[in-house]
């Protein structure tokens, strides 16, 4: 027993001194904390099968400690299959790779156009174990590379000036926030449609404005950031904005943070069912003209009015956009009925589709609230 | 073989035939004793005679420097020499009845026992205590004479405290278990004394209250301190080593303690302590893993901070056994734990440093252990200036060299300071140890291999048992009002039970804090003030 | 010496109950459980617990007809030495490749998110080797261990749960109760999935002074692991609906990595989770294990069940190594637990319990209830 007892002690003491597979020393690792990923153009492709171009976006961590002129490096890459492509980057570096904080991923246009790809990269990403399901994701009208060339004036790290962008949606509902948790969600339950915001670069920043809409894992068209703030007031996931209100010639800022909608079903009558989307606004209005008052409540009233109108109008409008142009119900109907009125949507279940185009008829009530003006009568 | 020959030399000297016999005669039994004292000159005999006629022979046997001279002078000498002349010389029944009158009449000390053998007279002498030889008698008297030089009672410097009593135990067996009757005045508080050592010796003093303790413990303990067979007991660790369950384990089972009153609680617990000459540490068993985290003071300051303090300890307890494996095992295998921000500006701060982060923290600890172990050995003002050449010199310029990253030494430190904040000196070197291991299998399994060191610890903490109580008690065999005084420390008016485990008579206290009603002016005109004046 | 009395407290018992029944399989579970319960997952549960909180009442039943005395002591009493020895056999089999299911999956999990390269056989080897240490301690130690690493393990969890409630959205368990007969058929074979362990009571209950007292401490603990399931699924459901619930092969993980701490030292949390969930492994595997070295020792007539702990580690070992990989790991897992578990937890105990009736063995009316 004895003797045992020291082999396996011994067994051990060799194992352990002797193999730390998976030590990878936090300085050894290449933090990729961006992902851009793009169609390959025929130019692009160093053999035939090449179909991705990926584009790494790691900060520089030497410099970060003793303050260098780049703070990050980006990184290209071109392979047949996703994974292989990460793999290739090890041919050029001498880092390892580290996936677990990256912040963002970005999908270039060519590449939500191609169904087969996409579906290919959304499992890729979806499988592996070391995404953080928390990064945002984005579309580029236009090729992904563009914004790996930005140099970021605020931010050293360009991933993290993409993702604080996101996190603004706070205060700018127009930016539509879409961690790829959600997306997956969002893909799993609708069966390939979801809306990823885009992301539009230029020389030296970046802007989120608007979003693009999947549908069937294709990228069918944009929605302008005007839009893409409605889009979160349907899908009651708007934080703060403002809406510029009208009253008597004067554009009022209405600058609401908070806003609530519900979904409604009224009555179903013959093959039509009928919606309503109740929306409540809550907020302030600081700018008028100087030296008029505008603690006044029949004012406001009429302001409140006006404010209600603008929001019935843009959801309104939006909701064509869905019901007409891409037909495609990004705007949570399916999954209201779903939930609150399974009977009735397993009827439907089955073509949907056409069904949500022509028999879903949809009303906007909206309430503004102004509770505020500011410091100033 | 070995345990034979134990056995045998165990029973030589219990076996009171072993011993040799005294005789009637003083010459004879003066010379046996003189054979087996030889060589031994701090010994003195002071040979005397009484009465009239000078014919009745005494000899007085002590061992100098461990006697209280004044005393053999005042009381023994001079009450025989001189006194004994004032008695009447032709009292005939005097010389029959000498030994009687010596034994019971004549010397004023308040220790006086008879002995009939010369082995128990040599210990006697060897304790301090003189030896009278009387002619014509085979009776021996031992007279209490033990008067050594000793540390007086002062501070305990191991287990300082802000509020609470400031006396500790000394080198003195007397004085100490004096220290813990003081606190127990209640004659059910037994003090069972025996002597360990085939050649020390030593006084060993086992204290326990009779309804309290479990006579199972009781009896288990004496059985223990019975079987060993030594030839010295130098110090608490002796018997510690002795007798604890399982004496290869890291944690210590027994509780060694310099306070009286913490003595005095533990018997008030029902445990059993148990005093040891030549040392001041008492020992105190059953001792718990919840009971390594109590410090004195944390009864005698107020029950909240008491308790913020106690949760602070148990953290600290905890960090400094995990910390630096929590931080290998996150930097070297799992840094998506962290913050982007954080991931970023470690890895900043170890760029360039050429060690992995396993062996920079062995570097570091070890570095950090040698200065702990150097200001110890070190007179304290010495001490000091170690700890400022090694933490401050060593510290900054390992990291100016780029040999260690200055997060590493944050860590080492933050973890130095936690694990003093663990009362007891041995406890905490059971952490100390262990977080070595900790940080090997964090370094070989990143936190996959922390949590199974940890489980480890874990399993070996839940197999041991500290004389039948586990180890881990409160925590296992869980009883919820023991829970009352662990992390937390409930106010005294709430606990009002012993601690189930351990102890048979359960109830503690009873609540009377209902009775202190508040009138309007705060007072309550005295009534039921006389409760505890004496009748 | 104080000996080691082999006693077990009554709160014990229900920790014991309590850390072999939760395991690894939480992980999977869910999805098991969205799959075939949908949305109504949680109701199932909630179904199925009070079921098995009746059947281990049964197993009580059979455990209190002979007090003291433990389920391979008594079996050779019911059906005879010989008969009963070979069932105790079979039962520990079926519990050690019980154990080898969850140490490979837990290995498997364990690689995939913790430590991709080290290679399986060093995963295992050091988890099995820590459980030994502990099995070696009796059944004493068994149950503190159980007792200790119960706060341990479930106050983190639920700690770490918590900053993810914000982001449920409990309409995903809309609508509740559809269809729930055809879901709870479905979902009812897949039972000791989840349940699976409350058969060890069996064993332990032998070591309690009084098996009458096993009710209460029984009853609590099934009904935390009913509570802790459902909690579960409602978290996963809720969190993702059943839909996307299924889709992942570990849909509680990857609940717990969504979760996001912003300006805290810890960012993600499955990291944590994960090594928490050794400590789970840990303790299913150490209760199961005791019960085949003690039903070992039951079967060679020994005085003590030490002994058996190595070897039969090692068989362990060599059990757990045998899967391809996690898809057949899965396959066999499916068989094992929708057909032989069903066997030993709910066959057995019941026909013991009748042949003990009718062969009116042991003490037939327990004198306090």
């Amino acid at each position: 027993m004895r003797i045992f007892k020291i082999i396996v002690i011994l067994i051990l003491c060799a194992i352990i001194l002797t193999a730390c597979w998976d030590k990878v020393e936090i300085e050894d690792r290449l933090f990729v904390l961006g992902i851009g990923i793009d169609k390959a153009k025929e130019e692009e492709k160093s053999q035939p099968t090449d179909r991705y171009v990926i584009n790494f976006a790691s900060p520089i961590v030497s410099a970060l400690k003793n303050g260098g002129e780049e703070t990050f490096s980006t990184y290209k890459t071109i392979s047949s299959i996703f994974a292989l492509g990460l793999n290739q980057m090890y041919e050029r570096i001498d880092k390892k790779l580290s996936f677990q904080h990256t912040r963002v991923l970005i999908f270039g246009e060519d590449l939500l156009k191609d169904e087969r790809l996409f579906r290919e990269v959304l499992d890729a990403v979806g499988r592996a174990h070391d995404f953080h399901r928390n990064m945002y994701v984005f579309a580029v009208p236009g090729r992904a590379d563009e914004v790996f060339k930005i140099k970021p004036k605020f931010t050293s790290i360009l991933a993290m000036y993409v993702s604080g962008i996101a996190e603004n949606n706070l205060y700018q509902s127009s930016i539509y926030k879409m961690p790829a948790y959600q997306m997956y969600d969002n893909l799993i339950n609708t069966e390939g449609d979801t809306v990823i915001p885009t992301l539009r670069p230029s020389k030296e920043e970046a802007k989120v404005s608007g979003v693009g809409i999947i549908k069937d894992y294709k990228l069918v068209g944009y929605l302008d950031d005007k839009d893409s703030e409605t889009l979160n007031w349907l899908n009651n996931s708007a934080n703060g904005g403002i809406i510029a209100g009208q009253h008597k010639g004067v554009e009022v800022p209405y600058k609401y943070n908070d806003f609530n909608t519900k979904l409604k079903l009224d009555k179903v009558e013959g093959d039509k069912i009928y919606l309503t989307y109740n929306m409540e606004a809550e907020g302030s209005a600081e700018e008028y003209i100087w030296n008029q008052s505008l603690l006044d409540q029949k004012l406001l009233d009429d302001l409140e009015d006006n404010l209600e109108k603008i929001i019935e109008e843009r959801s309104k409008s939006v909701v064509d956009k869905f019901q007409k142009e891409f037909k495609v119900d990004l705007i949570g109907v399916a999954e209201y009925l779903r939930k609150n009125h399974s009977e009735i949507y397993k009827a439907i279940e089955k073509n949907y589709e056409s069904f949500f185009e022509s028999n879903i008829v949809i009303e906007i009530e909206a309430k503004a609230a102004i509770r505020r003006v500011g410091t100033i009568e | 073989m070995g345990l034979f020959t134990r056995r045998k030399m165990a029973e030589k000297t219990k076996d009171e035939s072993y011993k040799v016999q005294s005789t009637t005669s003083l010459d004879e039994n003066l010379e046996k004793i003189k054979l087996m004292l030889t060589d031994c000159e701090d010994i003195i005999y002071k040979e005397f005679r009484v009465g009239v006629e000078q014919d009745l022979r005494f000899t007085l046997i002590f061992t100098d420097g461990l006697v209280d001279k004044p005393f053999i002078n005042d009381s023994i000498l001079a009450d025989l020499m001189y006194h004994a002349r004032e008695i009447s010389p032709d009292a005939p029944e005097l010389k029959d009845e000498l030994y009687k009158l010596v034994r019971y009449g004549s010397i004023p000390s308040p220790e006086l026992k008879e002995i009939r053998n010369l082995d128990d007279a040599i210990l006697a002498i060897l304790t301090g205590d003189t030896v009278m030889l009387i002619d014509g008698t085979a009776n021996i008297i031992v007279i209490g004479t033990k008067g050594w030089p000793a540390r007086g009672v002062s501070e305990p410097s191991t287990e300082a405290v802000i509020r609470g009593p400031r006396e500790g135990f000394t080198e003195t067996y007397r004085f100490n278990s004096a220290l813990v009757r003081r606190r127990i005045r209640d004659p059910r508080l037994k003090l069972k004394q025996m002597q360990i050592g085939r050649r020390s010796f030593t006084d060993i003093g086992m204290m326990y209250i009779e309804d309290i303790a479990k006579p199972e413990l009781v009896k288990e303990v004496k059985r223990r301190l019975a079987t060993i067979d030594i030839d010295a007991i130098l110090d608490s660790g002796y018997i510690e080593e002795l007798i604890e369950d399982n004496p290869f384990s890291l944690f210590p089972q027994i509780k060694a303690t310099e306070r009286p009153d913490k003595v005095a609680a533990a018997l008030y617990q029902g445990k059993v302590a148990i005093l040891i000459d030549n040392t001041p540490f008492a020992l105190i068993v059953p001792a718990t893993f919840n009971a390594f985290f109590h410090a004195a003071e944390d009864h005698y300051i107020r029950w909240i901070p008491a308790t913020v303090l106690r949760l602070m300890r148990f953290i600290a307890g905890t960090l400094s056994l995990i910390m630096p494996a929590l931080y290998i095992a996150v930097t070297s295998y799992h840094p998506g734990i962290l913050p982007t921000e954080l991931v970023l500006s470690i890895a900043a701060a170890r760029e360039g440093v050429p060690f992995p982060a396993v062996i920079e923290a062995l570097i570091l600890e070890l570095t950090f252990e040698l200065l702990r172990e150097a200001g110890v050995r070190l007179p304290t003002l010495i001490g000091g200036v170690v700890g400022i050449v090694g933490g401050l010199v060593i510290g900054q310029a390992a990291v100016e060299a780029g040999i260690v990253s200055p997060i590493m030494v944050i860590i080492v430190a933050v973890t130095a300071i936690s694990s003093f904040s663990i009362p007891d000196y041995s406890f905490s070197n059971a952490f100390r140890l262990f977080r070595f291991l900790l940080i090997f299998a964090a370094g070989f399994l990143g936190l996959y291999g922390m949590i199974l060191g940890l489980l480890l610890m874990i399993g070996h903490l839940v197999r041991l048992k500290s004389f039948g109580t586990p180890y881990l008690s409160p925590f296992v065999s869980f009883t919820a009002s023991d829970l009352k005084d662990t992390f937390v420390r409930l106010p005294i008016f709430m606990m009002k039970n012993r601690p189930l485990g351990i102890a048979k008579d359960k109830i503690r206290m009873v609540n009377n804090r209902g009775e202190i009603k508040q009138t309007k002016d705060g007072y309550n005109n005295g009534e039921g003030a006389d409760k505890n004046d004496k009748k | 010496m104080i000996r080691n009395n082999d006693n077990i407290s009554p709160y014990q018992l229900s920790m014991i109950l309590i850390m072999a029944v939760i395991g690894v399989g939480v992980f999977n579970f869910v999805q098991i459980a969205a799959k075939y319960g949908g949305n109504d997952a949680w109701i199932i549960m909630l179904a199925m617990g009070a079921v098995h909180i009746l059947l281990a009442f049964l197993l009580i039943k059979l455990n209190c007809r002979f007090p003291g005395k433990t389920f391979p002591e008594y079996i050779q009493q019911i059906i005879g030495v010989i008969p009963g020895k070979i069932l105790v056999f079979l039962i520990s089999s079926y519990i050690m490749l019980n154990l080898a299911y969850e140490v490979r999956e837990f290995t498997e999990v364990a690689k995939m998110f913790l430590l991709p390269r080290t290679p399986t056989e060093i995963l295992m080897f050091a988890l099995i080797l820590v459980c030994v240490y502990v099995v070696r301690g009796g059944v004493e130690s068994v149950a503190r261990l159980a007792e200790i690493t119960f706060p341990i393990l479930f106050i983190p969890f639920f700690l770490v749960l918590l900053p993810g409630f914000t982001s449920l959205d409990l309409t995903n368990l809309l609508p509740v109760g559809s269809e729930i007969g055809t879901k709870l058929t479905r979902m009812v074979p897949h039972a000791p999935h989840a349940f699976r362990g409350i058969e060890y009571i069996l064993f332990y209950i032998g070591f309690m002074e009084r098996p009458q007292k096993a009710y209460k401490p029984v009853a609590w603990g099934l009904v935390f692991v009913t509570g802790f399931y459902t909690l579960v699924s409602i978290i996963v459901l809720s969190a993702f609906g059943a839909k996307s619930a299924t889709k992942s092969i570990w849909p509680l993980l990857i609940y717990i990595r969504n979760i996001n701490i912003p300006g805290l030292f810890i960012e993600r949390l499955d990291g944590i989770i994960l090594s928490l969930w050794v400590v789970t492994v840990f303790t299913t595997i150490i209760t199961g294990f005791f019960i085949v070295t003690y039903s070992f020792s039951k079967i060679f007539n020994t005085k003590e069940q030490k002994q058996f702990a190595l070897p039969l580690m090692i068989i362990l070992y060599y059990l757990a190594l045998q899967a391809a990989g996690l898809a057949e790991l899965y396959q066999w897992g499916d068989w094992i637990f929708k057909y032989v578990s069903s066997i030993f937890i709910y066959v057995v105990p019941v026909f013991a319990l009748v042949i003990a009736a009718l062969r009116r063995l042991g003490v037939k009316k327990s004198e306090d209830f």
